[in-house]
């Protein structure tokens, strides 16, 4: 399946060109291409699953409200096999009998078609207000069995148009749980259209959905459901549920008494006002844990690997064929063989995470997180289920970015995503207990949980500044979220949402940070001196030291304005990792084992600080670490934000944060050497 | 809490009435408050569905308590 194969956002034309009326249709055109059938239903009734059923595409699936957020497309391929068309017209070659081929494009989840969101909007627009040859050839709808009135909304309105349609009956074993049985015979005569029972989650029911839906395409386009005159919206919205409570009541009987659902037992203890959050902080401390500390050795393996043998053969490579010490050996090793080593020591870290994301979407427990911490979020006009993103970000900022697909709103990823740099990462606490024991002893760990308050207070001040500026109205929706019921994840799913979100990550992170690592190499390799060879060159004569010294001057108000210090900033906007080595390389001594030990860079950094804030070098180390805590995190979360915001944004944010970082920086130093 | 409720009206705002009727939360709709939540809200048992809603939203939903 090729990648073009998926049209994302509204710039798709589902008609380019198609089958455009069945055979027996008076005036029918007879082939063109692939019969397009779009897919609709309301959020969670497990479309974009049935999506993916169908098509072996991964479209984003999960068990909350919202989850697909643009249009898929794909091909729902299948085995014509046998003849649905019998009209004499056609002699059998007609696109129903021949197709082996759908178009399927899996619209977004929408409860009816007056939209209340964009998401509802452009559902609309497709299924309704295209010209009627641009409209899918079939609709099918997707209708969860268990929530079957609320369901039918939306087949009532897409009825009320002039298009092929067919139910696809979802989630009949929870309804059979809830004790609810549903006859499909009698509910598609009451519908005026064909239903089928599907299990998507399993693979069941989808050859019928496929026989379904070809026998549409021999059918003319039935005429819309007949509607008494309406006075107003009002009245016709009563007529709809009119209409649907006589379906319901004729498609449906209750086999026992309504009872308190396994569901409903585990949400009086999940969304209890007092077990609910700390059970929410028992899960967001196990995907802390498990994206920080499991994924650490897999990390660290991956590292000495590319850092060790790989890098030593590539050398010894070199040596062999005459390049050894030349600059084609520092562009492989230095620059690309470091660039795809980095990019891929986040492998297990982001594998990891988008493993425990899908599970928490698919059981079900995402959509209780977020009516958990709603009240919280909601003062920097962010929905509850915001904070996943902000908790994974003090693991890592990567992961976090992905993570803020959770949100279905994309202004709410947006100002999720600015916020995800200001948690502080676990890269970052290397630099903060380094130059903490150096310059504080044994008072470093205090400083260390200062500087995790200051970025927690960063978070806050940041959401609450851009929300009153950006985004005023944010925040102010009600509180209406429907809790799908509690289900175990399949592995298959889980697998295949983590494995669709990993390799989108890849494919956009991949560019950014390889051509960043050598971009590094590169402007360390080229001499500014006269007699000094291409990569060959120290540190401060090359065009990176070059550059630090002319940057250094900016940090003089916050205290640290040595081009030194400014050199390691540099290296920190590729990853905070490479900090402390790239530090001491700038004052030709070894990088240190640990902060007690810290030697000759603990001198030399000493003494810098000692120099560049003329006599007050605890206030500068403070604006040093909390310039540190709030400027751009690394090129691979700034390739995360790329992927999950856009440039725009992307640039936009690292933009703030240097202000930010910058204008704390210098607040910290010029208030506090007033004291130290 | 868990007492049967019939819903006798809509939302007074509009948008929030279409949202609340399209989950089945509509003049007419049987009800039951299952579950308080920690920011006042409740989760509204309804049709078979769970949904959570705010007690700001709550408050201007009139009911009547069912025999």
């Amino acid at each position: 399946m090729s990648t073009d194969q998926v049209s994302r956002k509204l710039s798709i034309n589902p008609k380019a060109p198609t089958v455009r009326a069945a055979c027996c249709e008076p005036g029918g055109e007879g082939v063109a291409g692939a019969p397009i059938i779009a897919l609709a239903g309301a959020p969670n009734v497990g479309k974009s699953t049935l999506f993916n059923a169908l098509t072996g595409l991964r479209a984003v699936t999960g068990n909350w409200p919202g989850t697909t957020v643009d249009v898929g497309r794909g091909a729902w391929r299948f085995r014509a096999g046998d003849k649905v068309c019998q009209c004499e017209e056609c002699d059998g070659g007609c696109a129903a009998n021949t197709a082996t081929e759908f178009t399927l494009i899996d619209l977004p989840g929408a409860y009816s078609l007056d939209p209340l969101s964009p998401d509802e909007e452009l559902t609309r627009t497709l299924l309704l207000e295209a010209p009627a040859a641009e409209r899918p050839d079939v609709t099918v709808v997707a209708v969860d069995a268990a929530h079957l009135a609320r369901s039918l909304y939306l087949v009532a309105q897409v009825r009320e148009a002039s298009s092929r349609v067919v139910v696809a009956l979802t989630m009949t074993d929870l309804a059979r749980q809830a004790g609810v049985e549903v006859d499909s015979f009698a509910l598609a005569q009451g519908l005026g259209c064909p239903v089928v029972v599907v299990d998507p989650r399993h693979r069941v029911g989808l050859d019928n959905l496929t026989r379904a839906v070809r026998e549409a395409l021999t059918r003319a386009v039935p005429a819309p459901r007949d509607m008494p005159e309406a006075a107003d919206d009002l009245e016709r919205e009563d007529e709809r549920f009119a209409w649907i409570a006589d379906v319901v009541s004729a498609g449906t009987a209750r086999t026992g008494e309504e009872r308190v659902s396994r569901s409903d037992r585990i949400d009086r203890v999940v969304t209890h006002p007092v077990a609910g959050p700390l059970i929410f902080l028992g899960v967001m401390w196990l995907v802390f844990q498990v994206t920080t500390t499991v994924a650490a050795p897999l990390q660290d393996w991956l590292d000495t690997l590319f850092t060790g043998p790989i890098s030593d053969a590539a050398r010894a490579g070199f040596a062999a064929v005459g390049l050894g010490e030349s600059w084609v050996q520092g562009l492989v090793v230095d620059g690309l063989i470091a660039g795809v080593g980095m990019l891929l020591t986040f492998v297990p870290l982001m594998a990891l995470m988008f493993i425990l994301l899908a599970i928490l979407e698919d059981s079900g427990y995402m959509a209780r997180a977020a009516v958990v911490t709603d009240r919280l979020m909601r003062r920097i006009g962010l929905p509850g289920k915001a904070f996943l993103p902000l908790v994974v970000g003090f693991g890592c900022n990567v992961p976090a970015i992905a993570a803020t697909r959770i949100l279905s709103d994309p202004r709410q990823r947006i100002l999720t995503s600015l916020l995800v740099p200001f948690t502080s990462c676990t890269a970052r606490l290397t630099v903060y207990v380094m130059v903490g024991t150096v310059f504080f002893g044994s008072g470093a760990g205090t400083v260390v949980f200062v500087m995790y308050l200051a970025s927690i207070a960063a978070v806050i001040g940041v959401g609450l500044v851009l929300r009153k500026t950006l985004w005023r109205t944010m925040g102010a929706e009600p509180l209406v979220l429907d809790l799908p019921p509690y289900q175990v994840p399949t592995a298959r799913l889980t697998a295949a949402v983590a494995w669709m979100r990993l390799r989108g990550f890849l494919r956009t992170a991949s560019g950014i940070i390889v051509v960043t690592v050598c971009a590094v190499w590169l402007l360390q390799s080229i001499p500014t001196q006269a007699g000094e060879a291409f990569g060959e060159v120290p540190v401060q004569d090359s065009a990176y030291g070059v550059a630090a010294q002319r940057i250094a001057p900016v940090f003089e108000p916050a205290g640290f304005g040595q081009w030194q210090t400014a050199s390691a900033l540099v290296v920190g906007f590729v990853a905070k990792e490479a900090v402390i080595s790239s530090w001491a390389q700038t004052y030709a001594v070894e990088e240190p084992a640990d902060g007690e030990d810290a030697g000759d860079f603990g001198t030399a950094i000493t003494q810098a600080f000692e120099d560049s804030s003329h006599g007050h070098p605890l206030p500068a180390v403070m604006a040093f670490l909390v310039f540190l805590m709030a400027y751009t995190p690394c090129v691979a979360t700034i390739a995360a934000q790329k992927r999950e915001i856009g440039w725009r944004w992307t640039l936009f944010g690292v933009g703030m944060q240097l202000v930010v970082a910058w204008t704390l920086a210098v607040a910290v130093f010029q208030i506090g050497q007033l004291w130290w | 809490m868990d007492v049967p409720l019939l819903l006798t009206g809509a939302h007074p705002d509009r948008t929030t009435a279409r949202r609340l009727a399209s989950l089945g939360l509509r003049r007419g709709a049987h009800v039951r408050l299952i579950q308080r939540l920690a920011s006042g809200g409740r989760i509204v048992s309804v049709a078979g569905g769970r949904i959570a809603v705010d007690a700001a939203v709550l408050a201007e939903l009139p009911v009547e308590v069912m025999a």
